[in-house]
């Protein structure tokens, strides 16, 4: 059998890439910030809710400025969905999303956060590269690309672990509660938390980010993990721990779960735990 | 809520309570993980340690007719091995976000230092009460650099004030977990 190839230009995929992280750092997410209006009539007053407030007020002030929302306009992320029919000009995928990243970090003034030498004097590259890309492999001749930019404070607070095989959904459930007791108030709550199960060590992290990239508000189409979701989301929202740490009932807008299958003696989860900001933005090309 | 200016005299610093929300109007400094580094290794504060309080935060570039960027606070935590070195030097005001260790709570309160928590996350709404903004020291470290800021109505909670108020006490976080060790 004989496909035709599709060619796409290297440079609509920089442009894509800049436009991509550009619009996810400057302009806030509505159904996000509906989430956060939710919770700002549930929770009862208090410092909880006053952070809530605060957290509404920066959606409408980045708005209104087209500042970056939150000052740590992350590592970007970035997924690419390449057709086994789609030839890309012009440079490996690597190289273009690195460019895309660099324009939008000059031309829309994000910061760039990404240091070099990790382990040694940890120098700042000055335009945010290099990104992280995730590349998948797929049919025909799509070529889709997703982005997340993640920041370091929810990050540094996610966890992987390797569970016992039979630890199930309250194994999963507790590894997610660990994180966000020792993490909430860190990492900018109320979070979302992206949980990614089975694969290897490695997988389980990517799946839990590509957990992050679900549409809000939609829910999971396996019910038993539907279930597992809302369980543990209602879980951690009954800590106490609220909005920025300050005490209230939302703590978690909403859990995540994206699994794969894995070795029979191993149960590999992460949890990624991300920001009220929750930025993100995907396009085809 | 309050609104106060700063420096705060010892009246206004031991009225504070924890849980109250104030907007803070005066000077303060950007510093973060690395010019903590290098001022614990210097020994080199560039600014009134005693006068002016420490924002953990980083800002985003400034755009085009804005003396600032994007300028949230960053996680204090990862502050925490400069706090002695920083108290010992006469700090008294801190502005973060999140929990820190019960050691680090108490050492604050043995200082009469208050520890301020600023809504992380709200980047954008900080920057606009940031009335001037000036790097001070270290320009090469880019984003990490140390800044002194003019803010009106910077927006920040009491997380701990001085006499042992605590607004994470709710949340059931433990010494060891809020550092994230099992």
């Amino acid at each position: 059998m004989c496909i035709e190839t599709r060619t796409v230009e290297g440079s609509l995929v920089v442009e894509a890439i800049r436009t991509l992280y550009s619009e996810a750092c400057t302009v806030p997410d509505p159904r996000v910030e509906s989430l956060l209006l939710t919770a700002f009539h549930n929770e009862q007053a208090g410092p909880g809710r006053d952070a809530l407030e605060i957290e509404l007020e920066n959606f409408q002030a980045a708005r209104d400025t087209g500042l970056p929302i939150c000052q740590d306009t992350g590592t970007a992320v970035v997924f690419i969905e390449l057709g086994c029919a789609v030839c890309v000009s012009g440079g490996t995928l690597g190289d273009l999303v690195n460019e895309g990243v660099r324009r939008a970090c000059m031309d829309m003034h994000l910061r760039p956060s990404q240091v070099c030498s990790p382990a040694g004097d940890r120098t700042n590259t000055m335009d945010n590269t290099p990104a992280v890309l995730h590349l998948e492999h797929v049919e025909g001749h799509r070529l889709k690309i997703s982005l997340l930019a993640k920041g370091a404070g929810c990050e540094n607070v996610s966890r992987s672990e390797m569970l016992p095989p039979f630890a199930g959904g309250e194994g999963i459930s507790a590894l997610a509660e660990k994180c966000v007791i020792s993490g909430a108030s860190r990492a900018c709550a109320p979070v979302i938390l992206g949980i990614g199960v089975g694969g290897t060590l490695e997988v389980s992290g990517i799946l839990a980010k590509k957990a992050l990239l679900r549409e809000v508000g939609l829910s999971n189409p396996n019910l038993e993990l539907d279930a597992l979701e809302k369980k543990t989301t209602a879980r951690l929202n009954a800590t106490g721990i609220g909005p920025q740490g300050f005490g209230g009932i939302s703590t978690v807008l909403e859990t995540r779960i994206l699994t794969l299958p894995c070795h029979m003696a191993s149960l590999p989860v992460t949890v990624c735990v991300e920001c009220h900001v929750h930025r993100t933005a995907s396009c085809e090309i | 809520m309050r609104d106060l200016t700063l420096p705060f005299s010892s009246s206004v610093l031991s009225s504070l309570r924890a849980g109250e929300k104030l907007l803070l109007t005066g000077v303060i400094v950007a510093a973060r993980d690395a010019a903590h580094k290098l001022m614990e290794e210097t020994g080199r504060i560039p600014f009134d340690i005693t006068e002016v309080p420490v924002f953990y935060m980083g800002p985003a570039p400034a755009p085009p007719g804005r003396p600032c960027g994007s300028c949230g606070p960053t996680t204090s935590a990862r502050m925490e091995p400069f706090i002695p070195f920083m108290l010992k030097m006469g700090m008294r005001v801190a502005i973060g976000k999140g929990g820190m260790s019960l050691e680090t709570r108490e050492l604050f309160k043995s200082c009469n230092a208050v520890y301020l928590a600023a809504v992380g996350g709200a980047g954008a709404l900080t920057a606009l009460a940031v009335r001037e903004k000036k790097v001070i020291a270290w320009e090469h470290l880019g984003p990490e650099a140390v800044s002194i800021l003019r803010v009106e109505k910077l927006p920040v909670f009491v997380a701990w004030d001085i006499h042992g108020g605590d607004i994470y006490n709710t949340t059931g976080e433990t010494n060891d977990t809020i550092r994230g060790i099992d």
